[in-house]
């Protein structure tokens, strides 16, 4: 992966920044509507495709090309049908993203991690206890460890636009993203992780922000809020087979300074792990299934 | 490490396949699937001397909820949103399929335990790219004009310190001077449309709906004494079966319904036309209710739907 870090380094980086970035989120200003300093406030236009990506950006990132880091935390449900719901277990979540602007754009890179905690004690699930097959799995835990995208104009109006929706100071930026495509794990050679040859899911994810706070002219970031729902099937690792259903994942984020603002259990986990999840990727890297590596 | 052979998973395997539906579900008695999820974690007291919320004490929390979700003075109040709506069909490529604006008028009255909320309802739905209210929608899989039924519901509830943690829940996390709320619930009842006696209309024998609520507010603005009402932001996730009048049969699929919302102060910042086309229909729908009705005497969604398809209809 271009731009990786050796695991001791950025280990070593990341703690001795954690004081450091505490101090400055205390600073900052929160979503709510910010005071106006006088001659800095420019009026949002979001009619305009350009600035409404900047504005865009400077809600989920920081146009500075900043390294913006998010918490998370949610619940994971699963929905059947004509048969019910149920509550699961919990998710911790972070995010650390980067923007900057490329020729047309901008170019979004980001990476995310989570751990599965169970929903009464807090505590990392590293075994569960499956209650539909009544059998014990070892929890896989999430990460996307480097994704990377482009912004542009001309997506606007398409799957791959930005929208957004605002009332009086609330601005709210969102995008849903639905995806059918041929599974990496065949039912045939994989009857027990597998629920389809098609892979289908959907990521909604909302941003919302101040519209005063993005109306200041020198702010490169400013607070947001939001809220992540996705809908798809069982994951390979809860060996569901092809029963049917879905997984229902709802999370609810924030940015926040660095890496010593997020949950306790899942800093650690991935601190021991892989370190490098919590700094931004440097450079494009092509999906995985263009490398010819299967998807997770 | 996992010592697991694949001689392990197709055992694993026949012996899933066969316990058969019944026997899966039936032996996980636990997880009883109804209204209301749980338990979900709680964190957090804000504030600060005689302004604290301790969200542990369930009777604080149900209190700030309804600060956040509504307000605590009885004062009409709406929130206001506007959302999209995509066809999530199993084996199929997934389409969007129009947009919805709805808006809540409702009041909350404290009573002996908790809280009255009086609530109405009312939706239309919007061309995604124009704006433009429906009349009519395409329907892409029978290639026909469809007259969309616009949402109208009054369903009026009790909340109840003593259900908290049974008939519902009340999820908040607290980061700094961000509070986050969540309501999620599940709905599986028999169909008021069944595909028997509206072969076009019903899609199953059972009304689906599993539905997320999420608000945003400030502890700041939680514990102010002087606020009956905190500034709030949301967004509610929910997936339903077709609405009837989409004219699916028994076709599968799902609706995958997303609406970020805000609190408004009155009729007059919600869109005029969506207004007027309230007023057309019923006019008692721009205000919340004086009384409180039992919930099996409200309407549902799914009561109108069929009041109007069975006019249609000519039943």
């Amino acid at each position: 992966m271009g731009g990786a870090i050796h695991a001791d380094r950025g280990r070593r980086a990341l703690l001795t920044g954690l004081a450091g970035a505490r101090a400055a989120f205390v600073a900052a200003t929160p979503v709510a509507a910010a005071p106006a300093r006088r001659g800095a406030r420019v009026p949002l236009d979001l009619s305009n495709v350009d600035r409404l990506l900047d504005a865009y950006v400077r809600t989920e990132g920081d146009s500075s090309g900043a390294d913006v880091f998010c918490w998370a935390e949610g619940s994971i449900f699963a929905w059947i049908p004509g048969v019910g719901g149920y509550h699961l277990f919990d998710q911790q979540r972070c995010a650390v993203r980067r923007f900057e602007r490329s020729a047309h754009g901008w170019l979004h890179q980001h990476s995310d991690a989570g751990v599965y905690i169970d929903k009464g004690t807090g505590k990392l699930l590293e075994l569960w206890r499956n209650p539909f097959t009544g059998r014990d799995v070892e929890v896989s835990q999430p990460v996307n460890a480097a994704v990377s995208r482009e912004h542009l104009p001309d997506q606007q109006g398409s799957a791959l636009g930005t929208d957004y929706w605002d009332k009086g100071d609330t601005v709210c930026f969102y995008r849903n993203v639905f995806v059918a495509r041929a599974a990496d794990m065949k039912i045939a050679q994989y009857p027990l992780q597998s629920q389809a040859d098609l892979q289908e899911f959907g990521e909604l994810d909302n941003f919302f922000a101040s519209r005063s706070a993005l109306e200041q002219r020198d702010a490169t970031s400013v607070p947001m809020v939001g809220c992540h729902s996705r809908i798809g099937q069982w994951p390979p690792w809860m060996r569901m087979g092809q029963q049917r259903g879905y997984l229902i994942a709802q999370l609810r984020f924030k940015k926040v300074a660095g890496v010593g603002d997020l949950h306790p259990v899942l800093r650690d986990y991935w601190l021991q792990r892989d370190p490098s999840i919590f700094v931004a990727p440097r450079g494009i890297t092509a999906p995985a299934s263009e490398r010819g590596e299967p998807r997770a | 490490m996992s010592q697991r052979t694949p001689g392990d998973d197709r055992r694993e395997l026949l012996q899933m396949l066969a316990m058969g539906a019944g026997g899966l579900f039936s032996a996980t008695p636990a997880l009883a699937a109804g209204q209301g999820t749980g338990p979900m974690r709680v964190s957090g007291r804000i504030g600060r001397g005689a302004n604290t919320i301790d969200f542990t004490d369930p009777s604080q929390k149900l209190d700030a909820f309804i600060k956040v979700e509504g307000d605590q003075s009885g004062a009409e109040h709406f929130l206001y949103g506007y959302g999209t709506i995509t066809a999530y069909i199993d084996g199929m490529p997934d389409r969007r399929l129009f947009d919805t604006e709805l808006y809540a008028v409702r009041r909350y009255r404290r009573i002996d335990g908790g809280w009255l909320r009086l609530h109405r309802e009312a939706g239309i739905y919007r061309d995604p790219t124009t704006r433009a209210i429906l009349t009519k929608w395409r329907n892409p899989w029978l290639e026909r004009d469809i007259e969309p039924i616009n949402i109208l519901q009054e369903f009026s509830r009790r909340y109840r310190v003593a259900d908290l943690g049974r008939a519902f829940n009340i999820g908040v996390s607290v980061n700094d001077d961000d509070v986050f709320m969540q309501r999620s619930f599940f709905v599986v009842r028999p169909s008021e449309l069944n595909p028997r006696d509206y072969p076009v209309h019903g899609q199953d024998h059972f009304y689906g709906l599993s539905e997320y609520v999420n608000f945003f507010a400030k502890a700041s603005d939680i514990v102010n004494p002087k606020l009956t009402a905190a500034p709030a932001v949301g967004v509610t996730n929910s997936v339903t079966g077709w609405f009837p009048w989409l004219e699916m049969g028994t076709a599968p699929g799902q609706l995958v319904h997303q609406t970020r919302f805000t609190k408004v102060a009155s009729l007059a910042d919600i869109p005029a036309d969506f207004v007027a086309a309230v007023r057309a229909q019923d006019p008692k729908f721009l205000a919340a209710p004086t009384e409180f009705a039992e919930p099996d005497l409200a309407t549902t969604g799914e009561r109108y739907y069929k009041a109007v398809i069975d006019r249609r209809l000519g039943r």
